[in-house]
């Protein structure tokens, strides 16, 4: 009976899957894994490949020349900066997120007045969105609380890591005392806890995307696309904390 | 003699200098001056230079003792001794760089000690140490195993201390085998990556070596990334260059 079932499936022609890679920033790992099941469900013809990393990471590799699809971007800057140079189509925005102040589980939670308490902080690298939010933060944060705890904080920042999952791992580990991240890694990432930030400081982060002109399989990224914004991926993305696209 | 199949050793061979050529003709005099002026790359310079220095140091003061007890038999104990010193050698950067975050971080095996080696300079020696270390034992052990016992004889005969006799005796015998060892420790070190962004995490000036220089730039600015690309493979070939005239000139002193 068995054999009789392999024979069959044997001669029943499948054909391959087509594939679509989308590059999303790290903060959207489970998100996205999530978007790409219930996309796979609804197309059994198609393999979502997700790949993750920093925003900046990804627009090196679409100016590389990446085989990808669509980008991601947890940042304004790098996609409409690719979208100026004829590399991805036009951005739309899908969702928000705010920034958190984390902190390892089990320690005591922190604000900003109380950030150069920490003797440890790890922050996103310029360029990496979480770093350029960060900045603005600490910019904002400045004209309240003074350039001397200003001064206090840079002191006490002992990475700049390449993606958001990095600072938060770090975090997580105990490594650091405190860093800024997405109130989505804050529940993502195992080990955290986080406190809200004063929004009239800390900046909403914007997720954009966008197909990626000459991509191999660029005729299915528009069906992603308004996937992703669709209710059903605007659901998902929900449960994963993230803010609807509309302000 | 067999004459060797000469196809695929001269594909291997091209391949192995295509990557260089490429990036040389990528990279012009005028953006690794540029990419020399930055700030950034000064201090990443400057910490590869002297982290690397450190890690060289403390690699030979401790493996050149190791490695002469590992070239003096062929015991079982040596065996296994020589296969703990490879370890570091087949394992993956990355596994190195989690197991040194579980070993020396905070909240790692030795955290209760009040050590707290992640995110400091100390860190990034301590990899390239890890990673250069087996390198340079074995090469050296390998140079030391030439050193016939019975020469070190006649000297303590001649009334060498036993000290006096591998010093004047077997050091100079195996000293450019010992200098090729240290070259490619040292090179592996300035090289190390994988378990320095884990372990050290990346701050300029402190933790941020070139290859992590490189790898940021990679993300902003692709002529500084391929500049300072371009300094690290002259300094390789710089080290090469002196350990072939180091090899060159001990044979022409014998």
């Amino acid at each position: 009976m068995g054999w009789w079932v392999m024979l069959l499936a044997a001669c029943e022609p499948e054909p391959a899957p087509q594939e679509l890679t989308v590059l999303a920033a790290a903060s959207l790992a489970e998100a996205y894994a999530e978007l790409e099941a219930a996309f796979e469900a609804e197309h059994p013809d198609v393999d979502v490949v997700v790949s993750l990393a920093g925003s900046q990471a990804l627009a090196a590799q679409i100016r590389h020349g990446i085989a990808a699809d669509v980008f991601a971007s947890a940042n304004v800057a790098h996609i409409t900066a690719l979208a100026e140079e004829g590399l991805v189509g036009a951005p739309s925005r899908f969702a928000q997120n705010t920034l958190v102040l984390a902190v390892p589980a089990g320690a005591p939670l922190l604000d900003l007045a109380s950030l150069p308490s920490a003797s440890q902080l790890v922050v996103g690298a310029e360029g990496v969105p979480v770093g350029d939010y960060t900045e603005a933060l600490l910019d904002a944060a400045e004209v309240r609380y003074g350039a001397d705890w200003r001064e206090a904080v840079e002191s006490r920042v002992v990475s700049r890591e390449l993606s958001v999952r990095l600072v938060a791992s770090k975090v997580g580990l105990g490594e650091a005392d405190a860093a800024v991240v997405y109130s989505t890694d804050a529940v993502a990432v195992p080990g955290i806890q986080a406190a809200p930030l004063p929004p009239s400081l800390a900046p909403r982060a914007d997720y954009l995307h966008a197909p990626i002109l000459g991509g191999p399989s660029v005729e299915l990224a528009p069906v992603w696309l308004s996937f992703v914004s669709s209710e059903a991926g605007q659901a998902v993305l929900a449960d994963h904390g993230f803010l609807p696209a509309a302000p | 003699m067999i004459r060797p199949s000469l196809l695929p050793a001269g594909v291997l061979l091209v391949l192995l200098v295509l990557p260089v050529v490429g990036l040389a003709l990528g990279t012009g005099p005028t953006e690794v001056a540029a990419a020399l002026a930055l700030p950034e790359t000064q201090a990443a310079l400057r910490l590869s230079a002297w982290t690397s220095l450190a890690a060289l140091a403390a690699v030979i003061a401790s493996g050149t003792p190791l490695a002469w007890w590992l070239s003096r038999g062929r015991g079982r104990g040596r065996a296994w001794v020589r296969a703990l010193v490879e370890l570091p050698v087949v394992l993956p950067p990355a596994v190195l760089g989690v197991a040194l975050l579980e070993t020396f971080g905070r909240r790692g095996m030795l955290g209760g000690l009040g050590l707290s080696l992640p995110f400091t300079s100390g860190a990034v020696v301590l990899a390239q140490v890890l990673v250069g270390a087996p390198l340079f034992v074995l090469t050296a052990a390998a140079a030391f195993r030439a050193v016939d016992d019975d020469v070190l004889l006649v000297a303590r005969t001649l009334g060498a201390s036993r000290r006096g006799a591998w010093l004047s005796v077997a050091l100079p015998a195996a000293a450019p085998g010992l200098a090729s060892a240290a070259a490619l420790a040292w090179a592996r070190g300035v090289g190390e990556f994988g378990a320095t962004l884990l372990f050290a995490g990346n701050l300029p000036g402190r933790t941020q070596t070139l290859p992590l220089a490189i790898y940021g730039a990679l993300e902003r600015d692709l002529a500084q990334a391929r500049a300072l690309s371009v300094l690290l493979v002259l300094a390789a070939i710089a080290v090469l260059a002196g350990v072939q005239l180091s090899r060159t000139g001990g044979r022409r002193a014998r």
